[in-house]
């Protein structure tokens, strides 16, 4: 019972995160995911924020709090510059901007001048990065800093010797513009889980995409087992219809399932404006089933037939019994627990499955798959963003052995009952 | 039944299903390629009846020797381009000629859309493949034997480690392994020594061995356990029988016992393994993506996706021969593999021949 009750509860949390997540996450967020210049005011490839509680030291994201009107403080502590500095104006404004630094060392000066009107990156124009060089009197390094996405290094680090060390303290920037303009420091980490190679935040399709999954998950497996024990069940009765649903549980079984999936992706996808393919979860449910029900269905038989040839079985038939009858009273009995103990199983499966999908880039809507598909198209396991893999690999580690653990009492209770005597 | 008769009905039925199951990923693989241009048919045949027209001078030869108008042969080149025929079910005649044409020169002939020729990916997951079998039957073996059989830590150890790791996806342990790897910069360059050692000539078995070292680890740490348990399960339940505790009681030695016990269980075993084939050979692909290895699972990956194009929206990559290639191979080695086991379990369990 206890690996029953632990299983449960972990199942419970998993639920209750599915029904926060709407409320937790931004609609926005996962309507603007494929949309890339919605996360641009996030870093890219950045580890979580907590990784700082573990001997890293790098600078957070967030935008600047206003001291006096115009005045902005920056308390710089880190040992790496932050990935950008962004100038974000009003909705719908353009107009001059002038942003002016004093460094903690007592230089001076002017980080941005220009127009603006829209979000500009000071980091990201090679111009602005080589004016600041001239200003701090750097000559060396720069094309390497702005190669490696490191061209604040110049305002926020000095060369000593042949090392470039950080000048910590604090950094007023001043904003001369018409308007009311926000300062955002785009840092090195972000969020609970980070984020990927466009900047968004790994936490968004993590939570966001629960729900889905778990629909996914247990509506594949519910259709999966239905169909299996109605299709065992009614083949091991009929003779003709046996050896039909015998035949087609086999080749089911059969056929290679990441590959007949990728090819189910055009065939009942449609394309959405980002270049994505989606497809109805009605549609991926159904398809997934009939590719995985063929062993359900060739177990339920056997158990079946396992059970009609019994004696007492053979007997009520003697008497009159119908096959409905024999059916509802004595086979279910025995086919049952096999179905319940398959239906777990097999969610446990389809959440891999789901994870293996994705790696194969097959996405079918904003689940954990997708994520998968992001490790492999951006080769977070080659680019070390170990953020991106951990926690999704984990979590569903997690939710397969709860499940594992349900599964394993139900065969200890009513399948193999003697086998815990 | 005779065991040869047996042996031939095996036969028989297993090619009968592998023939289906052919047949409906060829469905699905022209299914594809038919939706897929679809949606441009149209646009494709408007350019190209306006380029015939506007130079129809060059054509004019080939639409006479054709017998085809202007319309006609702008369908005609609609058709080619698209690498469909004007019926589905021409089309499906097509791929069953071309995609099969595939595996004629498997060594010299570039796959389309990939720099390599089929062999040179066949090759490489096929080696892991076995490299991982084996090891996975051997280990797996070795301790579920033992533990099946003595009992104690490792038969704990063993069960709570199948749990474990039939809970971790593949992938995730191949990352993990991966990441380890990188940490304490013991990778070797394994997808690099393969593909330099094969621009010189066959890598040798030396060259495999080591660079796939780690994706076979990832592997057997991943599928080891499961087998481990399984045969660990058999053996408990044939320790408990007559004929072995007679045994025990004369005192014969434990190694001779589980030689015995091995025999016995023997037959029960191969069929897990056959029905275990093509998780373990699934999971090869996916840790084939995780560590970059060149095989069928880098076929698989850039076999179809799709590419956003703004402004006019959306195109797409798919190499139907490629993908039938992997789900044909996946089809024959699991026949394969299917056959040899029933045919084995024919003469090595005494009741099937007697059925």
């Amino acid at each position: 019972m206890r690996k029953m009750k632990a299983g449960f509860a972990i199942l419970l949390i998993y639920v209750l995160l599915a029904l926060i997540s709407p409320h937790v996450i931004p609609a926005e967020d996962i309507k603007n995911w494929n949309y890339k210049t919605y996360w641009l005011k996030n870093p890219r490839m950045a580890p979580p924020e907590w990784v700082n509680l573990f001997g890293k030291n790098l600078p957070p994201t967030g935008n600047l709090r206003e001291e006096k009107p115009g005045e902005y403080v920056y308390n710089f502590h880190y040992d790496q510059p932050p990935q950008d500095i962004l100038i974000i104006p009003p909705a719908n404004w353009s107009g001059f901007v002038e942003v002016k630094v004093l460094t903690p060392d007592g230089k001076r000066v002017t980080l941005y001048s220009g127009t603006i009107t829209r979000i500009t990156s000071t980091e990201k124009a090679f111009f602005t990065v080589f004016d600041l060089a001239r200003q701090m009197g750097v000559n060396d390094d720069i094309s390497d800093m702005v190669v490696k996405g490191e061209g604040l290094k110049i305002l926020f680090f000095r060369k000593e010797g042949d090392e470039w060390v950080p000048v910590k303290g604090k950094y007023t920037f001043r904003v001369n513009a018409s308007s009311k303009i926000t300062l955002r420091v785009v840092g090195r980490t972000y969020g609970p889980l980070g984020t990927d190679s466009d900047g968004r935040d790994i936490a968004v399709i993590f939570l966001g995409g629960l729900p889905q999954t778990l629909v996914i998950v247990f509506l594949t497996a519910l259709t999966t087992v239905l169909l299996g024990t109605a299709t065992g069940l009614f083949g091991a009765l009929s003779g003709k219809l046996g050896a039909l649903v015998e035949g087609f549980a086999k080749v089911s079984s059969m056929l290679p399932l990441v590959p007949a999936m990728i090819l189910l992706v055009p065939i009942l996808g449609s394309v959405s404006y980002y270049g994505t393919i989606g497809i109805s979860t009605g549609a991926f449910v159904l398809a997934q089933s009939l590719l995985l029900f063929g062993k359900v269905s060739q177990n339920v038989r056997t158990i079946t037939m396992t059970e009609l040839s019994k004696e007492h079985i053979l007997a009520s038939k003697a008497v009159g019994g119908s096959e409905l009858w024999i059916l509802k009273r004595h086979v279910l009995k025995a086919v049952l627990p096999y179905a319940v103990s398959q239906l777990i199983l097999t969610a446990a499966k389809v959440i891999s499955i789901i994870s293996i999908l994705g790696f194969f880039n097959v996405n079918f809507g904003f689940n954990w798959g997708e994520l998968l598909a992001m490790v492999v198209t951006q080769r977070a396991i080659y680019n070390g963003a170990w953020w991106m893999v951990l926690p999704v690999g984990v979590a569903i580690t997690v939710i397969a052995i709860a499940l594992l653990l349900i599964k394993s009492e139900v065969e200890e209770r009513f399948i193999n009952p003697w086998e815990s005597l | 039944m005779g065991a040869r008769r047996q042996v031939g009905k095996v036969i028989v039925k297993n090619f009968v299903f592998f023939t289906v199951a052919v047949f409906v990923f060829l469905i699905l693989v022209t299914s594809a390629q038919w939706k897929l241009t679809q949606y441009k048919i149209q646009d494709v045949f408007t350019q190209n009846l306006k380029v015939i027209h506007e130079n129809r001078q060059y054509f004019e030869a080939q639409m006479e020797k054709l017998g085809m108008n202007e319309t006609e042969y702008a369908w005609y080149w609609t058709y080619k381009v698209l690498r469909i025929k004007p019926t589905f079910t021409g089309t499906l005649e097509y791929y069953f000629k071309t995609s099969l044409s595939v595996f004629k020169d498997l060594g010299s002939a570039g796959l389309k859309g990939f720099s390599h020729p089929m062999g040179y990916y066949l090759k490489n997951t096929i080696v892991i493949l076995i490299l991982v079998e084996l090891c996975i039957l051997a280990v797996g073996t070795y301790l579920g034997l033992r533990a099946g059989y003595r009992g104690g830590r490792l038969d704990s150890v063993i069960s709570t480690m199948a749990q474990l790791f039939s809970a971790i996806p593949v992938w995730f342990i191949g990352a993990v392994v991966f990441l380890l790897a990188w940490r304490f910069s013991v990778l070797p360059d394994f997808a690099m020594r393969i593909q330099l050692a094969s621009t010189e000539g066959s890598p040798g078995l030396g060259e495999y061995a080591v660079g796939f070292a780690l994706p076979a680890i990832a592997m057997i740490l991943s599928a080891t356990w499961e087998y481990a348990f399984t045969l660990r399960n058999i053996v408990v339940s044939e320790r408990k029988s007559d004929h072995i505790t007679y045994d025990i009681a004369r005192g014969l030695p434990d190694g001779r016992i589980m030689k015995k016990l091995l025999r016995v269980v023997f037959p029960s075993f191969l069929t897990y393994t056959t029905y275990n084939f093509m998780d373990v050979f699934m999971s090869v692909l996916v840790i084939e993506l995780v560590f970059d290895v060149p095989g069928l699972g880098y076929i698989l990956l850039h076999s179809f996706r799709v590419i956003n194009k703004p402004p006019e929206g959306v195109g797409f990559v798919y190499y139907p021969e490629a993908i039938f290639v992997v789900g044909f191979a996946m089809l024959l080695i699991y026949f394969i593999n299917s056959l040899l086991t029933e045919i084995v379990y024919v003469y090595l369990d005494p009741r099937v021949r007697r059925q």
